[in-house]
């Protein structure tokens, strides 16, 4: 429960608000505790009349009269109550909601290969509408039961003492019950949720492997076993069931009990002539009222204790660090000249056992080009984001302009870098937009058609109806995986950033549009600083630098010819590719 | 997010769709038939709650005008009796009545939960194809959860919510027939009312999933993409535009809240208004002339105030109802979906051990129009290993697909024991086969489990032999639990290599009359790879054996090697003869693939 003290810190720019409804709630209360006794003395004015045969129209009408005109002030503060408190739950949800995301976004990758979406999802989801009941329900019921019952207790105990404290007899049981099931349910309630998540990640498994289950003709195996897992989820909701099905008849015995209680003695009392009809009816009329916290307790533990557990899992993650992020004096570049030069960079991801690169001494000056070449895993794409400082790089290891990279406001070293990554990423947005990603999304027109041409992207989308106005995704156009890498191109070329790098990026296109597109990205390479990932050697044959990376390390480094002359790795991929051509034009 | 796909249809199932739906409605109660026993009772139960939960409230009008007013206090304990036995019998009554709907609502989800799951095992892969895990993993969770829910708490409180303002009616009725239907003239404002609350809370509660919809996407969106958010330094504006979405989001609920908070207040004043009706109405005209006891008075109030909680539940029943409607209305469309691979008539099984492969001029297409295979035939005999060979996109693995019949070709046939495998009844053919697919896939569960899968015939000392034969033994000796070790679907507990091998092992394990074994691309350390070779060795020379080969070691093995090329046999011969010709493809494949690989073994 301790958890949600955090909300504290949610609640406090509102806090006018939210005491504000509170205040209102207590009015309400006190309103709402005035109508039993209306009815009471009401009634027991009739009753008085129907003895006397008198009717006294005047006292009817102001009973009527009160009844409807509390009944009007308890509305309209039971409506500002609600749009106050309940409307400002929903602020704060929004609130937390936009601070997970500014957190989100300030971590660094690395947090995102290791955290799973779905999950993230839920905590921004189910979990924080959790949290929320806590703060609209959660807090309206707890304050709304408890006036309700102290309220009608004073109100009672005024009446008549002894009979009121006799009636709270049976409620005394109530803490046994709620001690004795409450930790039996959360056991029961737990198991129900391992089991689920069992069944669910067979299912998932099943689904997964669906060609593994055919393959062996194992699919009725997996329907007995599907049904035995299921048959015991049953056999734990009943389980359940069976604690659920007693709590709550048990919780409204209790309060009926009560009532028998006190309708027996008030009634008793009533009659020994020891208590007016008119108090007998306070009974009739206030009882049920204080009996209503009996009812919500059951579901207002639940809002809380799962409330708590949401709150503890959001907290979780707004407590997460980013690792990446500016050095105290950090530098601000406004526009790099380019140089790159890497000094015995080695970088090791979490839990991997070597170093994806191991002690790298590379220059890249001002204006040049680097190709980097060499198989899946030996470090091409590592090399790469250290620039932008995608990964967490050690201080002295990896330099821009002479400035080691980690003494560079963030910010500022990534906008010296137009970056197509390999795998390509656009947003479901329109393509203009895409392209202009960079500029946030708005960039004068003829730089975005500029940049379209650039990848040769302007054709195929002039054959799209909308254009660069079309959507992107599941509720608009879909784009071929070459589209998709060519309008990462664009993204990045319309930057004009001193700095490019190109990821393996052609992947996805074929070899005659491939020729086209690197043709006219030399002239843009040819006024940056530019590092181009491939595994073509047509793609990075023209480059001022070639290295090919093996297991991390450099392996060989030269230009295409002193490299084919060497006759090492890179000469034999070339001569594969000649080969791979060859069987390509094959028909 | 690396390994994630990203879901485009993450958020489809957020469509909502009516309350009631008579069709499925009825669909629905067929689930219940069984148990009908339990719910008609379940029903009478209901009944007598909502009759005795009303008791009280006449009991206590009675006691007044009969014992109170009367003086009799045996009287007054004869109510207290009967109203401590119906505490009890409510008690009872409720108790049974709650377990037993569950019990309904459990079995029912459990028929629906693996009646669901059965059907989508017998579906074809292309169904798998057209529908992600995520989608299905929903239908099967969430969906039948929310019908569980339907049927074990929502349809009870619908039918006691009804039962009690019929019993308030009743009661009413029963004590004075002017004074009710004076008091029941505040029924149709409040139905109005609630009707509007309805409409209104309902589009509000489209809105909201909708607005939550996006959010949720657009939140999905930037974590997936997050790196080229923070590469283009983008977060500022697309916090920005998170929170316009969100914003957006919190007024559709702020309009939400505001008819929650109009219409809670306004049937509580509906009901004091009755409430007062009765008191002044009552008072005026009914006490003087004697036509009604204050007692009577009284129950009138504490009866009619019993409207407000069932009236406000029905309205807020609606959205639990089209959610079930619109899980039951996903569900249904799943288990209308015929299978479409299925025994064609005349059917037989396959009996005996399998002595011939043959494709025949095979044709095949996984998109219509894009031609994988394009005439394919060759033939396997009993006791021949056969390599298949080619580049990427060459359509190997498709003939694995076409073999075990996961997919149909489109013209020509493919035939085992001269029999075209449409006729074979799929438990039988593919239990004579052994697959060992190129990706390889563990389940979570031991390293025995997932050599012998879900097959108890397969014994432990079987298990053993099997991961023997294929030199897994040895690793498997080696983890902390040999053979219970937990593994997990994407672990790394075991290396690529390891994981290979424990496939390799299912297959020896199954006994099959023919392998077919799709090699992983996937590098192994050396000595795993050494391993591996051994065991492909023994695998191939031991029986009939498919094989689309990576390695030089296979192809080598191989009695045959057929040459795949743009969806066509190009050659077919020895590994001798195919390199004897000079601008052959299998030579130019060899040069590029295989030369350099080290054979061993």
């Amino acid at each position: 429960m301790r958890e949600l003290l955090t909300l504290r810190r949610f609640c406090s720019p509102h806090k006018w608000r939210i005491l504000c409804g509170i205040f209102f709630l207590i009015l309400n209360n006190l309103t709402e505790l005035v109508t039993p006794g209306i009815l009471a003395y009401g009634t027991a004015a009739v009753a008085l009349m129907y003895e006397e045969g008198v009717v006294d129209r005047d006292t009817l009408l102001a009973y009527g009269g009160i009844l409807v005109g509390a009944t009007l002030l308890r509305g309209l503060l039971s409506f500002i109550q609600r749009m106050l408190i309940v409307r400002t739950s929903r602020t704060i949800e929004r609130d937390i909601r936009n601070e997970l995301f500014t957190r989100l976004a300030s971590l660094s990758p690395s947090f995102f290969t290791q955290a799973h979406t779905g999950d993230l999802i839920a905590r921004a989801t189910n979990d924080l509408n959790a949290v929320r009941a806590v703060l609209g329900m959660g807090i309206m019921y707890t304050i709304d039961s408890f006036n309700k019952f102290t309220g009608g207790l004073i109100i009672l105990l005024f009446v008549d003492v002894k009979v009121t404290l006799l009636m709270l007899l049976p409620l005394l049981i109530a803490p046994v019950i709620t001690r004795v099931f409450g930790g039996k349910i959360h056991k029961r309630f737990t198991d129900v949720q391992e089991q689920f998540s069992e069944l669910n990640t067979r299912a998932q498994e099943n689904f997964a492997g669906i060609r593994v289950i055919k393959s062996f003709a194992q699919e009725t195996n997996e329907i007995d076993r599907f049904d035995r897992m299921t048959r015991e989820y049953v056999d734990r909701n009943i389980h359940m069931a069976k604690l659920r099905s007693l709590l709550f008849p048990l919780v409204s015995s209790i309060a009926g009990l009560a009532i028998v209680i006190s309708f027996t003695l008030s009634g008793t009392a009533a009659i020994r002539g020891l208590m007016t009809s008119q108090d007998f009816f306070m009974y009739v009329f206030y009882v049920p009222m204080l009996m209503w916290p009996m009812y919500v307790s059951g579901f207002l533990t639940l809002v809380l204790q799962s409330g708590a557990a949401s709150m503890r899992r959001i907290n979780q993650l707004l407590a997460e660090e980013p690792t990446i992020a500016d050095a105290p004096d950090c530098i601000e570049l406004e526009r790099a000249g380019g140089a790159i030069e890497f000094r015995d960079f080695s970088f090791r991801y979490e839990e991997a056992a070597a170093p994806a690169v191991d002690r790298i001494n590379l220059k890249i000056p001002a204006g040049s080009t680097l190709a980097i070449v060499g198989p899946t895993g030996s470090g091409k794409t590592t090399l790469a984001a250290a620039i932008p400082r995608l990964l967490e790089v050690e201080p002295g290891q990896v330099f821009v302009d002479g400035h080691d990279i980690t003494t560079i406001g963030v910010r500022s070293l990534r906008r010296q870098v137009g970056y197509v990554p390999q795998d390509t990423f656009l947003f479901s947005e329109t393509i203009r937009e895409n392209i202009a990603f960079g500029f946030n999304g708005e960039a004068p027109e003829p730089s975005v058609e500029a940049a379209a041409q650039v990848s040769r992207l302007s054709n195929d989308v002039d054959q799209i109806s909308r254009g660069y106005d079309a959507r992107l995704g599941e509720r608009g156009v879909n784009l071929s995986g070459g589209q998709k890498q060519r309008t990462a191109i664009s993204r990045a070329v319309i930057l004009d950033a001193p700095i490019l790098i190109l990821d393996d990026c052609l992947s996805a296109v074929d070899t005659h549009t491939e020729e086209e597109i690197l043709k006219r990205i030399a002239h843009v390479m040819a006024q940056r600083t530019s590092i181009i990932i491939s595994h073509r050697i047509s793609a990075v044959k023209n480059a001022d630098q070639i290295v090919v990376l093996s297991e991390g390390r450099i392996a060989e480094q030269g230009t295409h010819d002193t490299l084919l002359a060497a006759g090492g790795i890179y000469a034999t991929i070339q001569r594969k590719q000649q080969l791979e051509e060859e069987l390509e034009t094959l028909t | 997010m690396k390994g994630q796909p990203r879901s485009d249809d993450f958020f489809e199932d957020e469509a909502m769709g009516k309350a009631f739906d008579a069709r499925l409605m009825r669909r629905l109660l067929v689930y219940l038939r069984p148990h009908r026993t339990a719910v008609v009772l379940s029903v009478v139960a209901l009944v007598f709650v909502a009759a005795l939960h009303t008791l009280p409230n006449r009991l206590i009008g009675l006691a007044f005008d009969d014992f109170i007013q009367e003086k009799n206090l045996g009287g007054l304990k004869l109510y207290a009796g009967i109203m401590i036995v119906s505490v009890l019998v409510q008690f009872v009554l409720d108790y049974f009545r709650s377990l037993s709907m569950q019990r309904v609502g459990q079995n029912v989800m459990y028929v629906m939960r693996t009646q669901l799951f059965s059907h989508v095992q017998r579906m074809s892969l292309r169904f798998f194809d057209r529908n992600p895990v995520g989608r299905l993993m929903t239908r099967v969770g969430n969906d039948i959860e929310t019908l569980n829910e339907f049927f074990s708490g929502l349809i009870a409180n619908v039918c006691m919510d009804i039962f009690i303002i019929f019993a308030v009616i009743v009661w009413l009725f029963a004590m004075n027939a002017r004074l009710a239907a004076i008091t029941l003239a505040i029924l149709p404002p409040a139905f109005i009312l609630s009707f509007w609350f309805r409409k209104n809370a309902r589009r509000c509660y489209r809105n909201t999933r909708m607005r939550l919809a996006r959010v949720n996407a657009y939140f999905q969106e930037n974590i997936s993409g997050m790196r080229v958010v923070q590469i283009f330094n983008r977060q500022g504006k697309n916090q920005e535009k998170f929170g316009k979405l969100n914003d957006e989001l919190k007024d559709e609920w702020h309009e939400m809240v505001f008819y929650y908070a109009t219409f809670f207040p306004l049937m509580e004043l509906i009901t004091q208004i009755s409430s007062a009706i009765v008191i002044v109405y009552g008072g005026l005209y009914l006490v003087g002339p004697k036509e009604i006891q204050p007692g009577e008075l009284a129950s009138f109030v504490l009866l009619t105030s019993m409207f407000f909680q069932p009236i406000r539940d029905l309205s807020s029943c609606y959205n639990s109802m089209q959610s079930a409607m619109a899980s039951s209305e996903r569900v249904f469309k799943i288990l209308d979906s015929p299978p479409d691979i299925v025994p064609v008539e005349p059917v037989s099984r396959l009996e005996t051990a399998i002595e011939r492969i043959e494709f025949c001029d095979v044709h095949f297409s996984y998109i219509p129009g894009e031609e994988v295979l394009k005439g394919i035939s060759f033939t396997v005999e009993r006791g021949q290993s056969v390599a298949v060979v080619g580049a990427t996109g060459a359509g190997k693995s498709t003939l694995v697909n076409l073999i075990c019949r996961f997919y149909d070709v489109d013209s020509g046939r493919v035939l085992v024991n001269g029999i075209d495998v449409k006729h074979y009844d799929l438990q039988s053919l593919r239990s004579r086969m052994a697959v060992v697919l190129q990706d390889v896939f563990l389940f979570s569960g031991t390293v025995s489990e997932n050599i012998r899968l879900g097959q108890d015939t397969i014994s432990d000392e079987q298990v053993r032999d099997a991961a023997r034969f294929v030199n897994a033994h040895r690793f498997v000796e080696n983890l902390p639990d040999t053979y219970n070790a937990k593994v997990t679907e994407r672990g790394t507990s075991l290396s690529t290599g390891q994981r290979q091998l424990l496939c390799f092992a299912r297959a020896v394990a199954f006994r099959p009359d023919l392998l077919i074994l799709d090699e992983a691309t996937s590098s192994v350390d050396t000595e795993t790879e050494h391993l591996i070779q051994e065991a492909l060795g023994k695998l191939m020379a031991n029986q009939t054996s498919l094989v689309i080969a990576h390695r030089l070691s296979t192809i080598q093995r191989a009695d045959k090697i057929i040459v795949m090329h743009k969806g066509e046999v190009r050659e077919t011969g020895t590994h001798q003869q195919l390199l004897r010709r000079p601008e052959g493809i299998y030579r130019k494949l060899y040069e590029l693939q295989y030369q350099g690989q080290q054979t061993a073994g």
